[in-house]
Order: structure tokens, then sequence, then C-alpha cells
């Protein structure tokens, strides 16, 4: 069942971030449902676009000793036909959102939740093309992300080919406590 | 021997002097080059009659069918066939180049009472137009790799390329294999019965959704890597926890996502 899916990289980067007793619980929550994730699959399949985001976080020797890991998964490449994709979905979403045509970053602002500054949505181009491989690749079904910025493509894409999920919460309650007693 | 009806008639009410004649076939031979740039010499002949000068184009070879169909299928509608093959803007330039010897001539199928085209100067300027005018081009190339078993590899006959067939867009497909591919790895990939990652030299063509899809009779299979070993999801993960025990360390690029999925939460 879970070999018609693809991860993008922040499943990767939660599945092995190191967790101690300071972590979020829902940052904790996400690392449990990535990594049982992960282990279900029979091939790890990932778009080279997030496994090169997911990398850019290692430290340089532990980036060494990945690469070995890198031929044994099913990296789906950055081809004419996916970037081709990527800017109709890029221009898909640029019509529903107002984007400054200089920066490309979204004009609607909100608050950081850290810096408490104002911020927009970066207009990310790896997020398109990610989201753009998953939705050309024939065999997969579900692209499992929890990133905001994969999701901006979620209703733009064709949805009987590819939906975007987060991964499966296998370890959450097994009903809603009862409101009464 | 081709079809009459892919041939056709440069008519022009004038007397075929040689200097018309040199001129009719100097143009037919620009036209002809812009519909099939590689038409081998002999795949068209003309036969040209006298006081009204017809010149009657006809192929003698399948190259020389295929330049005067490309010819008349531009003529009959020249926008839809630019749309759909932005390379018959070369026979558009031809035309919109039309020698003085030769203006008000037509072009007109065999038998037909209403000719195509007649090549005066509104007929040439609206031809510089849609020369001119910027097209997408509808064909993509370049190397892809798709995950797919090789299921079948062969030939039909002793003159044909080797096929493989493999998975593509879904759905099994013969694609010829590269001339310089090594055909014994495809074989012993069929052996296997599973996924390798197989190189592609991949032609994609727009479709009428300005969707690309796969060209596969211009697709060609490069090569495939038998060493390709995949892991489990089990086995991937105690790999990395082997390789990169501090985990993932990024954590300005951390903290900016937890704060955009939380963001998408509220």
């Amino acid at each position: 069942m879970t070999d018609r899916s693809m991860v993008d990289a922040n499943v990767l980067m939660f599945a092995f971030r190191k967790i101690d007793e300071k972590t979020a619980a829902d940052v904790k929550q996400w690392h449990d449902a990535s990594l049982a994730l992960l282990k279900r699959f029979n091939v790890i399949r990932v778009s080279a676009i997030a496994w090169m985001e997911f990398e850019r976080g290692l430290r340089p020797d532990d980036r060494a000793r990945l690469s070995s890991i890198y031929a044994k998964i099913q990296s789906e490449v950055v081809d004419g036909r996916i970037v081709d994709r990527a800017i109709a979905l890029m221009h898909a979403r640029n019509l529903r959102e107002k984007i400054c045509q200089k920066c490309k970053t979204s004009l609607d602002t909100h608050v950081c939740d850290a810096c408490k500054r104002m911020i927009s949505s970066k207009q990310n181009m790896n997020d398109a093309i990610i989201a753009a491989t998953a939705e050309l690749a024939d065999d997969v079904d579900v692209l499992y992300c929890y990133d905001g910025g994969v999701y901006h493509f979620a209703d733009h894409i064709d949805k009987t080919r590819c939906r975007i999920k987060e991964p499966p919460h296998h370890i959450g309650p097994l009903f809603d406590p009862p409101k009464h007693k | 021997m081709a079809r009459v009806t892919d041939a056709f008639n440069l008519r022009l009410e004038a007397a075929a002097t040689p200097e018309r004649v040199a001129a009719a076939a100097a143009f037919l031979s620009r036209v002809l080059q812009a519909a099939h740039p590689d038409l081998p010499d002999g795949s068209v002949t003309i036969v040209v009659t006298n006081f009204a000068m017809g010149t009657h184009v006809r192929p003698r070879t399948h190259e020389g069918l295929v330049a005067t169909r490309r010819i008349l299928d531009f003529l009959d509608n020249p926008s839809r066939t630019l749309d759909r093959d932005p390379k018959t803007r070369d026979i558009a330039v031809a035309f919109a180049h039309v020698d003085q010897t030769l203006q008000a001539a037509t072009i007109s199928r065999p038998r037909a009472r209403k000719p195509v085209a007649t090549l005066d100067d509104a007929f040439a300027r609206r031809m510089g137009a849609l020369a001119s005018t910027a097209r997408p081009e509808s064909t993509v190339r370049g190397t892809t790799v798709v995950y797919s078993p090789v299921y079948r590899v062969g030939r039909w006959d002793e003159d044909a390329a080797t096929k493989a067939r493999i998975r593509v867009d879904g759905e099994c497909h013969d694609i010829a294999l590269a001339k310089d591919s090594n055909d014994t790895d495809f074989y012993n990939a069929a052996a296997h019965k599973r996924p390798f990652p197989i190189y592609l030299n991949a032609v994609w063509m727009r479709g009428g959704d300005g969707r690309l899809r796969y060209e596969l009779k211009s697709t060609r299979v490069i090569r495939v890597d038998l060493s390709w070993t995949p892991l489990t999801g089990e086995e991937f993960v105690a790999a990395v926890n082997d390789s990169a025990s501090l985990g993932y360390g990024d954590d300005d690029e951390f903290e900016e996502r937890v704060a955009l999925i939380r963001q998408r939460r509220v």
C-alpha cells in the first residue's frame, strides 16, 4: 500500500531529528509518525530536490556517508516534463495569490510565531517541483509531507493522480474521550 | 508510387517562359526544402505545361509524399498547423517571399476547382506575420530516469531496432534501445524481474491540454543500472541512523519549517 507513495524532505527531517525531553510535543509526534511511515516502505521514494533539502541540514561528515544510502533509494530526477509542470503549478498558484513580481514572495503577510515579525510566505520553486514530481509519477498516489510550502500546491495538482497528506498518526488515541460520564 | 491527391499544381495565367519556369522551380525548391529539410534528391518531380503555366508537383518517394502533404496541410489551415508543429514556421517563411514573377499564381490540388492559396501580396503579408509570431516549442527533449522492470527485450526481425518493454506513464511500452546501449544488460535485467533505474533519452510532446507527454517513437532507452538494489524502509532508517548519528542538525531550517506547519494548522 505504502509503496505507491513518496515522501517530502520534512518527513525525512522529522524522522532523523534527535528528540529529547525539551522537544515540543507536536514535533515528537511528527518524529514518531515519520519514522513509522518510513519503516513501512519497501522502497524509499523521494524527489531528488527533497533529498537535497534533507541532506543540506546534515553535518558534512554525515553527508559523505549518506551518499551510499542515496544510491539505494528511488530518487526521482528532475526532468524537462517535471520543470514544465512545476512552472504551470506556480502560475496556477499565482493567479489566486498576490505575488511581488520582484522577490516572488506572497503579499499576504502573517506573524512569525518565533520572532513575532511580519513575514510573507515564500514562493518556493522546490515545493512546486516536488509536488509536480509526485503528480506526474504514474505510480504515486500519495505524497506524504508536513510542509506548508508543498501544501500550497495541493489544490492545483490533479487529485485523481496524487494527493498530498500528512503521515498517519499511528500512536494517537483509539477513540475520542467521552464527553459525558 | 504516391497518391495523386498528395500532389499539387502551381498555376500562373501566363505563358511558361524560361524565366517563369526557373522562378517557379526555385520557389518550389525553397518550399519543399522548408517542408522537409532532408528531402533526398529525386523525391519530387515537376511537370510544366505550356500556355497558362501549370507546374505540377508530384511526389515520387515516401519522403516526397511527406513534404507535399506537409505543404498542403499547412495551406489548408496555416495557424492551426503552426500551433501543432512550430517547425512549419519555415514553410510560412518560404511563402512570405514569393518572386514577383509568380504574383497571383495559385496553388491547388489536382482536379480541384478552388485553389488552396493565391500567392498575392495579402497572402505574403499573412505568411510573414505568421512566421514572425513566437510560439512555444511543442517538443521538449532531455534525459530522465524511470524505475521499471524490463519485461521483454527483442526485435521483430534482423533489420529492426532492439526494443525493451518497460513501464512508462503507467503502461507497458516497447521502446527502442539507443544504438550504443548494451543489449546484454537489458536481457540480464529482464531475467531478474524486478525494477531497475532505466535511463531514457526522452522526447515529450505538448498535448491539447498544454501538458507534456512522452513521445515514445522518438524516445530511446540508453542504459539500465543493474547494480541498483533498493533498501527497505527498515534498512534505510537503520542505515541513516548509523551514518548520521547526530541526526538532522540545521536548527534554523528546522524551526522555520516547524513554524510554517504550525501556522498552517491554525
